[in-house]
């Protein structure tokens, strides 16, 4: 490199301008791969061992390759499993919420100690002041999924339609269910009751709902059971995962164990061996029969779950699911983190593990 | 300090000074030390809040502030070369090392108010720039050319990848951490309660762990130091070929440096080998500009003394680069530090109609080091160890 040889001279540059552009463009878009924002080691292990999913425009029936069903057991589950929603862009989503989360105890109490629209949490309509099992209840809880999926389809598109689509009652052999179709998605809402669901009637929904005529005649490819389901007591006090920064040995999984979601996540898994990408089943991170963890991108995540502010009491909810289900928040508001959390009760976090039972 | 005994000339020589071409200096090495003090003295002065990019993220991430110590590094390394080219005696070398480190350690002392000498920080910028230095000088006895050195930068950088990637592995998260880092260990063992935060931090920035990376840096300057001397009072044909080969060496080290970012995070705090390709590139970039407008189009076009008279505040900027890098640090330290409000802020807002309290400390500090070394060069005065 440094030897001057007077045979290669004529190999000089008469336009040296050039060269010096093209170093300084090369230089300059290095420099700005460079430059990055500040970031914690914890948060960085994460995004090399976690899969971000991004939003895909959607797909017609037409171009789907087969038919993805999201078993949610009452409104508002469904954003446990959203990234499975955005991992099967090649597949037609039907959102099946299996009951109309009508035991909810923001139903029996006075519902200004949980609602705060001072900052910024939606009042439901109607207000849910009749108590639990009441048709306000139901009401209510229906209205807010319908919002939620209508203000959610702006940041994911697959979902477009859902909420502000006019539906259709059906009779089924799961009961009546109401049916909305979008562009490039189903919603199934049936009424199998909160706290009630059973293998035999979850099955059931799945059979009703393959025979819906508003659902495509596509293979059945996927089931995702979307009710987070953990209990705490079964973490071990060394916890083995896939990478140690997704089970943090200081804190426990967010301790969640609903009867309804594990009769949804065990019916799910009864179905892997009728689909042919199998059955996903929400849990936490420190599950080590997790297989999957895929993780809503940072902005996705302020879309849905943003809050203005450190203090949960005084945070003001400017994410969609904040505002629209901050009625149904606990213990103050939907707690956000990367992961779940017993110690900071974060259950709708930025990473979502599945278990996936092969077909 | 150094005063040069001869009579001052009315011009610095370009790289085609026919008067002497062997001797001639290559003054775009002193004002590309010149720009890179603009941005670093005008930083340094910036009033609080400072923004974000003003700021070093307090482990991964890299602003625009990590990167001003690397530029000073790379024109460093570019002047080493000129330095160690003819092997100047060891006590020379012995003499310069032992005065960065000791005044080093002083200016660490006084910058960061910590004078405990039994946690004294032994390690600090200065301190960094005397090791690099010796090994400068120690690997010029057997590598004396821009190949030599381009081989030992790369594989320097290389080495260091692999062991880095190879520690970060062991982590229990997979990457590097304050609690899992090789400078955690290695600083730690060595320096015990005299490095950075008293160890507190569990990382030294500027310990023996990132000296590697420095190196790899200053090395990169070294290459393209050796590329520009070997054009030194040629002809502009070769001059223009060393153009080429500074361009080459410059994408080469953006190149290897993002190649070697995707394999281990590039960070400052360590200072990563993908770092200190990463800002070493952008380092060479300024100083092949300033060769390309000054010592190789200025003279082609017979331009020079024009091109000598308009440059001669940016070669006198640079020429005491030392001085005015570690000096406007230690100042600006100072008047922000003390005072409530501080020094800076006070000189900042009586000085206000010049454009508000930030800007004019800015130009404040920038007229005041500017003056200064201009004064300095004028009576070829330079701080040098």
């Amino acid at each position: 490199m440094p030897g001057v040889r007077s045979s290669r001279l004529s190999r000089a540059p008469d336009h040296p301008a050039l060269s010096i552009a093209v170093t300084a463009l090369i230089v300059l878009a290095t420099t700005l791969f460079l430059l990055r924002p500040a970031t914690s080691a914890e948060a960085l292990a994460l995004e090399r061992a976690v899969q971000q999913v991004s939003p895909s425009p959607g797909r017609s029936a037409l171009s789907a390759e087969g038919l993805h069903l999201i078993l949610i057991p009452h409104p508002d589950d469904e954003l446990s499993a959203w990234t499975s929603l955005m991992d099967a862009e090649h597949l037609w989503p039907v959102l099946v919420v299996l009951t109309q989360g009508e035991q909810t105890s923001r139903c029996e109490a006075d519902i200004g100690q949980f609602l705060q629209t001072d900052l910024g949490e939606d009042a439901p309509e109607p207000l849910p002041t009749t108590g639990r099992g009441t048709e306000g209840c139901r009401l209510a809880r229906l209205n807010s999924l319908d919002r939620w999926l209508t203000e959610a389809a702006a940041a994911t598109p697959a979902v477009a339609g859902l909420g502000e689509g006019v539906p259709t009652l059906i009779e089924t052999i799961a009961g009546p269910a109401r049916v909305t179709q979008g562009p490039h998605s189903a919603l199934v809402v049936l009424d199998l009751g909160d706290r009630q669901l059973t293998m035999a009637s979850v099955h059931q929904a799945v059979a009703a709902t393959l025979d819906l005529d508003e659902i495509p005649r596509l293979p059945l490819t996927r089931v995702t059971a979307a009710g987070y389901y953990a209990v705490v007591e079964e973490t071990p006090d060394q916890p083995q995962c896939e990478a140690a920064v997704l089970c943090p040995a200081d804190d426990r999984p967010f301790d969640y164990p609903h009867i309804d979601h594990e009769t949804v996540r065990e019916a799910a898994r009864s179905l892997a061996a009728d689909t042919t990408e199998g059955a996903w089943l929400v849990t936490s991170t420190y599950d080590p029969h997790a297989t999957i963890h895929l993780a809503l991108s940072p902005s996705l995540y302020e879309t849905f779950m943003g809050l203005e502010g450190t203090d949960p009491q005084t945070a003001q909810r400017v994410g969609i699911f904040q505002r629209i289900y901050g009625w149904l928040a606990f213990p103050d508001v939907w707690r956000i983190g990367e992961l779940p959390s017993e110690r900071d009760s974060v259950m709708f976090s930025r990473v979502q593990s599945f278990e996936i039972v092969a077909p | 300090m150094s005063r040069v005994p001869s009579p001052a000339p009315p011009s610095l020589p370009t790289l085609t000074d026919t008067a002497g071409p062997s001797r001639a200096r290559l003054s775009s090495l002193d004002i590309a030390r010149g720009l890179f003090l603009i941005t670093s003295v005008t930083t340094v002065s910036v009033l609080p809040p400072r923004p974000e990019w003003l700021r070093h993220p307090p482990w991964f991430g890299v602003t625009v502030y990590d990167v001003i110590f690397p530029l000073f590094v790379t024109l460093s390394g570019v002047g080493l070369a000129f330095a160690y080219q003819n092997r100047p005696p060891a006590r020379v070398t012995a003499r310069r090392v032992i005065v960065l480190i000791v005044v080093g350690v002083i200016y660490t002392a006084l910058f960061s108010g910590h004078t405990d000498l039994a946690t004294l920080r032994l390690t600090g910028v200065l301190q960094l720039y005397a090791v690099l230095v010796l090994l400068s000088a120690m690997m010029h006895l057997v590598v004396r050319t821009a190949r030599g050195w381009a081989l030992v930068t790369m594989g320097a950088a290389l080495t260091l990848t692999v062991l880095y990637w190879w520690f970060a592995s062991r982590c229990t998260i997979g990457v590097m951490s304050p609690d899992c880092n090789p400078s955690r260990i290695i600083d730690g063992a060595i320096l015990g309660e005299h490095m950075y935060a008293q160890g507190s931090r569990g990382h030294d920035p500027e310990g023996l762990v990132a000296i590697g990376g420095a190196f790899v840096t200053a090395a990169a300057g070294t290459t393209a130091g050796h590329i520009a001397l070997a054009a030194r009072g040629r002809s502009s044909t070769v001059a223009r070929q060393a153009l080429l080969r500074l361009c080459t060496w410059t994408v080469v080290c953006a190149m290897l440096g993002t190649l070697f970012a995707l394999i281990v995070e590039p960070f400052k705090r360590l200072w990563t080998p993908g770092f200190g390709l990463l800002t070493a590139a952008l380092g060479l970039l300024i100083f092949t500009v300033v060769f390309s407008v000054i010592d190789v189009q200025s003279s082609r076009r017979g331009a020079a003394r024009r091109f000598d008279r308009l440059t001669w505040p940016l070669v006198a900027l640079g020429r005491n680069s030392l001085l005015v890098y570690f000096g406007s640090h230690l100042l600006s330290a100072f008047l922000l530090r003390n005072g409530q409000p501080s020094y800076a802020e006070r000189i900042g807002s009586a000085l206000g109609w010049l454009g508000g309290p930030q800007l004019a400390f800015m130009l404040l500090s920038l007229a005041l080091w500017w003056g200064a070394a201009m004064i300095l060069h004028h009576l070829r005065i330079y701080v040098r160890p």
